[in-house]
């Protein structure tokens, strides 16, 4: 549903049925529509079974790297006697994405069955929900729903009166971006400074408190109740196409269009009709220019890229960016491609954890580059500089914020080249950033 | 075995190794900038990425785990093309001046060596600014200069996983993250205890030592002459340490690298890293001293033409008057760290060393003389007395802080010219009812195991009477390191030590009552049935009669003596008896008392009844005090043996050693010699003293009476570094040399016998002490032509059956060797007695004891139970550590320890000035309220001249070993207003 607007014809409402309404949020409420029969379904199979399903639906993880998730659960030792961990990354900071706080706040049970499910199926008595600090709203709902799970034996010492036990804990972050990076969530739980870790060792062998750890998007672990619902062929049915992405995906578009939130199409829809149809297309007089499709730390797609993308994993690989967290940030004509990139640049800037030199130091730099760019003292050398700084930050630093902060910049000036050209050429100046 | 291809080799490698691993261990050389040995891996700078063939991404070496049929480059293009990156984008914020304009050929660390081997072109812009961070404004011993910083974290995991305290962090993110002090820039809030393990794993020195710079300048510091490896003079870990040297002066100390074994892995505490100076203090004496009144004649005899009979006279306060002083206010704090701010700089006042100097008027009595003359005296006074009134008319004490080459030629020098058993040193003080009851028990006198395998192999440690991570540092955060690691701690300690706050179970006793605890603990696990019956059974002797002792010693009982819960002591019992691997380690709190060597037999019939020794893991480790009181002792520096703890009644072992000094066995004693508090007593025997490197006016309990009977001497001869508070009374006072100026050996306390080599000579006239015991030994008749300490060396081991391969050409080679060392191919002894013990039965002996209360207690006129210690920046009676600006700095000015009530009760707050009185005397000292404290407990560190613990001490003596009761005297505290009483 394309909350908050009414259900698209062209959406295929799974996550986002029950997205506004009231009705529905609260236990009884959730019950009464189903919510909690797929974790009495689980329960009664084995957890390798659980895993197989995830693994036949084709699920693949909403947080950004799209990894398998089946697969990732698999990783999970068995049988090791110690205990083990779901973590559940709630922490949704990515620019221009907002599909988890959506979730949380409209179907709270069912990603507390979602989490169930997935620590069912991994040995983990014990899952953390991390959510963003922000989120005062949804961590409210998260926390009443959690109670009321608890009250109603969902949640305890005998999951649905069973001999399982799974316990949830919601941890509030405290407003670093750079948490939302699994490991570096883990030490936030843990309590220390959220620097991402290096791997190995991987999370699966020792991630939160060195102990098995695994760890999913909220869209993902919402995902799942359905999947066993439904099952995993129907789940794998929802394709357009292309067979590696499968399901449904909220998708949330903001920036230059008409109606901006949140869009649950099947993979493999046309990004195109994403954007004028579904969205609502340019406001008047406005031509589209440019897109952000995965949160911002993916290259920039230009218009013709943007119209021809097929949005599903590789559709938006095949158009030179990724699908990341799907959060579309939308641009038009009236934007300034530089100015735009020196915003991006300096969030990263803001949010690097600044262990890697690369980053810590490129992503600063980047950003002073660019604001003396843009306020009229850049050079022609400057383009090499940051051609420089780009390759040292791409592809060696122990996570990803590095890589993001340079796709923009490097995508940026190599289709929008003549919007840099104006602001050295002295045609254009910003008297301050 | 599996194998990785390394730039065109292929190199075998053990699974689980990095790739860093791999090239280290075959001389490929990757540059690392965060990554340091035993330090987590962070893997953030990312200089050490490599190419690997089949990775689409560079993997950082220090990481990335080798694995079958890897190829990698370490050095291609793309490789060399990252790295210049990663340094290039350090170098933009690094004032680096000198490295654009010529300066690339003396690259002047770790960092700019990468400069300038990866030829990073100069810096583009500046742009980007300096680092900043806390800097530790004024602080007397380290400082930072962040602008160098690189963020490589070293420092932050170093204070962090070594040292186990946590001073360092990274603040805020992105360009703004930087290196920070605590919460609030202050060393001292955040715990710091001065080690320098981050000035020591800074690779750009943004972390460094202030006095080295702020007196000899960054360049002289940057270019020594030579490095000379040497072993710290101060506690019993004997830390290796190297000294820097230049124009023959000591520049500063480092540390060894982390990779070498040696006791302290290179780490050091303050007192190693920035307690060297003393040396140079301008108190130090370079010419011999003779009192006035000392006359020659013609003939060249020397006379006496003072007062008679003996009496010294000062124009000084003794050290019982000097107490009496009003002291300064002590810096106010909470728990024995006072704020930074408002300590005196080097720079405001250079020379706070004034405070603490030799007072002026205590060389007035003395005149300059010769060695000539002064030795001349010295052999004439000794040889006088000793014929006049026999041989025990003289003694001497040797010294814990000597080689053992000095301390074998010392005991040598007694025993063979002055014909006397009567040789003793400060060991008496310390460890002696250890000594005492590991002999009686286990015909044992030194540590069973090593330091390292409590880190290494140990689960459950206990840690009795020992504040180890004040007076054995170094040791106190490898302890700290296991328990991080896993391993449970039970620490038995009247005081809330630092390792009492952080163990799992803290047994607060009331002073002295430690047979209670042990017994108790024992019963309870025979009755648990927890005991080792095996061990029992295979390797003790009378056990009945010890279950049979222990049978009282109930947990009610045991509650009610030691005050601690009895759940509690039966929890530790549980944790002590189940280990698997148990270490037992105790230190002062166990043997100055009293009951000293029954204390200690208690605590080993509990380690013996689990069968906790004899195991890697399992280790009986009394913690040595002096840096070689282990070695003194092993040469027999003591009144009842020869070295190797060789009885002198024994007349064989007299024969072998009258031979080996070419004496008549006759000439040798065969009576036991008298001990230092037998010495120094009214009543003694003794005539004629020669000290070497002591100081019994401080160390000495009771020191009114000691100092008393020193003045009244017939002949004192002190060889020592400063005019102390012993060697004001002397006739002749001998200026010997400080560990750095000398070449010698060392035994730590786990049986490291280790060499540590002379940096510089000594200062003016000062000789080295072999030098002078050679020169006196001749003249004393007895003939000595060793030509230095390394023959001396071969000597002991000739005689000492446990060092027989111990020659100074297997130290150099070794470094170190860990006794018994029975041949010259020997590796040395990690642990001992895993088959048996050394007694003639193979077995151990358990031996029945008794509690009985300390000889003091508390009363209506005397309600506090006074404990006395040592501090963590001071070192016994303060002649060194009062002499080295850093560590006075911190502790300048003696205090009174108490609890918070306590204080209240007296209407004291911290820093008020009390007046301490016990039934010996009374000291002035200034109050510092301590959480360690428990109710009615107060605590004086026995380092402070100007109020001196052992004014107040209890002077009861061990049956046995004879050492005081230094840790339980009773006394009354006043509170001091204006007027000072009488
Ligand atoms: C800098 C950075 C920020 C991230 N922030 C988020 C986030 O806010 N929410 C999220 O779900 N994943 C985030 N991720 C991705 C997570 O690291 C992780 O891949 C994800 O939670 C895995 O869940 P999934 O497999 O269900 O997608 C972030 C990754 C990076 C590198
Ligand atoms: S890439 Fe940046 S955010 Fe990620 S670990 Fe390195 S410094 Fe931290
Ligand atoms: S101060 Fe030195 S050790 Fe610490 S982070 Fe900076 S460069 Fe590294
Ligand atoms: S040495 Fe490997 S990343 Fe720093």
């Amino acid at each position: 549903m394309g909350y908050p607007h009414p259900i698209h014809p062209k959406e295929t409402a799974v996550l986002s049925t029950h997205f506004g309404n009231e009705a529905t949020r609260d236990y009884t409420g959730a019950v009464d529509r189903g919510t909690y029969t797929a974790l009495k379904k689980a329960l009664a199979m084995t957890p390798e079974a659980v895993i197989e399903e995830v693994k036949a639906s084709g699920l693949r993880g909403r947080g950004g790297a799209g990894f398998p998730t089946g697969l990732k659960w698999s990783f999970m030792p068995k049988g090791d006697g110690k205990p083990h961990y779901l973590v559940c990354n709630a922490d949704e900071s990515e620019p221009g994405t907002f599909k988890d706080r959506e979730i949380m706040r409209w179907t709270p049970h069912d990603l507390i069955e979602g989490c169930a499910i997935a620590a069912y199926a991994i040995g983990a008595e014990t899952c953390y929900i991390y959510i963003r600090g922000e989120f005062t709203e949804p961590l409210a709902i998260m926390e009443r729903a959690v109670t009321d799970a608890y009250a109603n034996g969902v949640l305890g010492a005998a999951v649905l009166g069973s001999s399982t036990r799974i316990d949830i804990v919601i941890h509030r972050g405290a407003g670093a971006y750079i948490c939302g990076e699994e490991t570096a969530m883990m030490n936030s739980i843990e309590g220390k400074r959220g620097n991402p870790r290096i791997k190995p060792p991987f999370p699966a062998q020792a991630g939160l408190f060195g102990l098995p750890t695994t760890i999913n998007n909220v869209e993902t672990l919402a995902a799942v109740p359905h999947i066993l619902n439904r099952g995993a062929a129907w789940y794998k049915g929802l394709c357009l196409g292309n067979p590696k992405s499968t399901g449904t995906k909220l998708f949330s578009v903001c920036g230059h269009v008409m109606k901006p939130g949140n869009y649950e199409i099947t993979m493999g829809f046309p990004m195109k009709d994403l954007i004028y149809d579904l969205a609502g297309g340019m406001r008047p007089g406005r031509t589209l220019k440019a897109v952000i499709p995965g949160g911002s730390s993916v290259p920039i797609m230009d218009r013709e890229e943007a119209e021809a993308a097929l949005c599903d994993y590789e559709g938006i690989v095949e158009q030179g960016s990724m699908l990341g967290s799907a959060g579309f940030i939308v641009m038009d004509d009236s934007a300034d491609m530089v100015y735009e990139i020196y915003r991006l640049a300096k969030f990263y800037a803001h949010e690097s954890c600044a262990q890697c030199t690369q980053c810590r130091e490129g992503t600063a730099w980047t950003t002073k580059i660019l604001e003396r760019i843009l306020t009229g003292t850049g050079r022609q050398e400057d383009y090499g500089l940051l051609a420089d700084l780009a390759d040292n930050m791409t592809g060696k630093t122990i996570c990803v914020l590095s890589d993001s902060c340079a796709a923009p910049v490097v995508s940026g000036i190599q289709k929008f080249r003549d919007e840099f050209e104006a602001y050295l050429g002295g045609a254009k100046v910003l008297a301050h950033v | 075995m599996p194998t990785i291809t390394l730039d065109k080799q292929v190199l075998s490698f053990e699974v689980g190794a990095t790739i860093l691993d791999v090239a280290r261990a075959h001389d490929v050389e990757i540059p690392t900038l965060c990554w340091y040995p035993k330090l987590p891996t962070v893997a953030n700078c990312r200089v050490c990425l490599v190419a690997v063939e089949g990775q689409e991404k560079l993997v950082p070496a220090c990481n990335a785990l080798a694995s079958d049929g890897m190829v990698v480059h370490t050095e291609n293009e793309e490789v060399r093309k990252a790295r210049q990156g990663v340094l290039s984008l350090l170098l933009e914020r690094y004032p680096a001046g000198h490295l654009s304009n010529g300066g690339r050929t003396h690259p002047r660390n770790e960092f700019e060596e990468y400069l300038v081997r990866y030829e990073v072109p100069a810096k583009v812009s500046g742009e980007m600014g300096l680092r900043g961070g806390d800097v530790r404004p004024g602080d007397v011993m380290i400082q930072h200069d962040m602008s160098l910083c690189i963020l490589c974290t070293r420092c932050v995991r170093a204070c962090e996983d070594i040292q186990q305290v946590g001073v360092l962090d990274v603040e805020l993110r992105g360009e703004y993250a930087q290196i920070i002090v605590g919460g609030d820039g202050d060393p001292d809030h955040a715990g710091c205890t001065w080690c320098g393990e981050c000035v020591r794993v800074c690779p750009t020195n943004a972390i460094f030592e202030v006095m080295p710079r702020e007196r000899f300048g960054p360049d002289t510091i940057a270019t020594p002459d030579r490095v000379v490896r040497s072993v710290c003079p101060y506690c019993g870990v004997g830390c290796q340490i190297d000294m820097h040297v230049k124009d023959e002066k000591i520049l500063r100390v480092t540390s060894p690298w982390i990779e070498e074994r040696t006791p302290n892995f290179g780490s050091t505490c303050v007192k190693g890293r920035f307690g060297y100076d003393f040396g140079q203090h301008r108190d130090r004496l370079t010419v011999p001293l003779m009192r006035r009144g000392w006359v020659r004649g013609d003939n060249g005899t020397w006379t006496w033409t003072g007062e008679t009979p003996r009496y010294r006279e000062g124009t000084w306060p003794t050290v019982a008057q000097g107490g009496r002083n009003r002291k300064p206010r002590p810096p106010e704090r909470q728990t024995g760290k006072p704020p930074l701010t408002g300590l005196p700089v080097l720079a405001d006042d250079p020379d706070i060393r004034d405070r603490n100097a030799t007072p002026p008027e205590w060389y007035e009595p003395f005149r300059e003389a010769t060695w000539e003359e002064a030795l001349s005296l010295a052999s004439q006074e000794f040889l006088r007395l000793r014929d006049a009134h026999g041989p025990s008319a003289l003694a001497g004490f040797s010294s814990a802080k000597c080689s053992n080459e000095e301390n074998y030629l010392f005991m040598r020098l007694v025993r063979g010219a002055f014909r006397t058993n009567n040789v003793d040193h400060c060991t008496r003080l310390c460890h002696s009812t250890s000594v005492a009851a590991m002999n009686r028990a286990l015909s044992t006198a030194a540590a069973s195991g090593s330091m390292r395998e409590i880190e290494e192999a140990c689960d459950v440690i206990f840690v009795s009477g020992a504040n180890t991570t004040e007076t054995h540092p170094v040791f106190g955060a490898l302890l700290k390191r296991a328990v991080a690691k896993g391993a449970k701690l039970i620490v038995a300690d009247v005081r809330r030590t630092e390792l009492a706050a952080m163990a799992d179970v803290h047994l607060q006793m009331l002073p002295g009552t430690d047979v209670a605890l042990y017994s108790a603990m024992l019963k309870y696990i025979l009755d648990e049935g927890l005991e080792d019956r095996a061990f029992i059974e295979h390797r003790t002797r009378d056990f009945d009669k010890v279950r049979e002792a222990v049978q009282p010693y109930t947990l009610e009982l045991g509650a009610k003596i030691t005050g601690i819960p009895a759940e509690q002591i039966a929890h530790a019992a549980r944790i002590y008896a189940t280990g698997p691997n148990t270490s037992t380690l105790w230190a002062m709190g166990l043997t100055q008392h009293a009951a000293g060597t029954d204390i200690v037999a208690s605590l080993l019939n509990l380690m013996l009844c689990c069968g906790m020794v004899g195991r890697w893991g399992a280790a009986m480790m009394p913690i040595r005090g002096q840096n070689n009181v282990q070695g003194a002792s092993d040469v027999g520096a003591i009144p009842f043996v020869y070295t190797d703890y060789r009885t002198v009644t024994d007349p064989a072992n007299r024969a072998e050693y009258a031979s080996e000094w070419g004496v008549p066995a006759e000439s040798l004693s065969l009576e036991d010699g008298l001990m230092v508090t037998e010495i120094a007593k009214k009543g003694s025997p003794v005539r004629g003293m020669y000290i070497m490197g002591e100081n019994p006016v401080l160390s000495d309990p009771n020191v009114t009476a000691a100092e008393e009977w020193f003045r009244g001497l017939e002949f004192l001869a002190v060889q020592d570094l400063f005019l102390t508070e012993t060697a004001r009374w002397a006739d002749v006072v001998l200026p010997g040399s400080s560990f750095a100026e000398k070449v010698g050996t060392f035994a730590n306390t786990d049986r490291h016998i280790q060499l540590s080599e002379a940096a510089t000579a000594p200062p003016g006239d000062a000789r080295r002490d072999l030098d002078i015991l050679i020169d006196l030994s001749n003249r004393l008749g007895l003939e000595t032509t060793h030509a230095g300490a390394a023959e001396v060396m071969d000597e002991i081991a000739r005689v000492t059956p446990n060092w027989r391969g111990v020659s100074y050409d297997k130290l150099r080679r070794e470094g170190s060797v860990q006794y018994p060392v029975p041949t010259p191919d020997s590796p040395g002894t990690a642990f001992l007695f895993a088959e048996k013990f050394p007694t003639p039965d193979g077995t151990a002996l358990l031996v029945p004891v008794e509690y009985l209360p300390p000889s003091e207690l508390p009363d209506e006129e005397y309600p506090f139970f006074l404990n006395t210690g040592r501090q963590m920046y001071h070192w016994h009676t303060g002649t060194m550590t009062r002499r080295a600006p850093g560590l006075d700095s911190r502790e300048p000015v003696p205090v009174v320890e108490m609890h918070a009530d306590d204080a209240a009760t007296l209407g004291v707050e911290d820093g008020d000035t009390v007046q301490v009185t016990s039934r010996r005397g009374s000291v002035l000292i200034g109050v510092r309220v301590s959480e360690r404290q428990a109710r009615g407990q107060v605590f004086i560190p026995m380092h402070y001249r100007e109020a001196a613990a052992n004014v107040l001490t209890n002077p009861t003596l061990d049956p046995y070993a004879k050492i005081a009761e230094f840790k339980v005297s009773a006394v009354r505290i006043e509170r001091v207003t204006a007027a000072i009483p009488g």
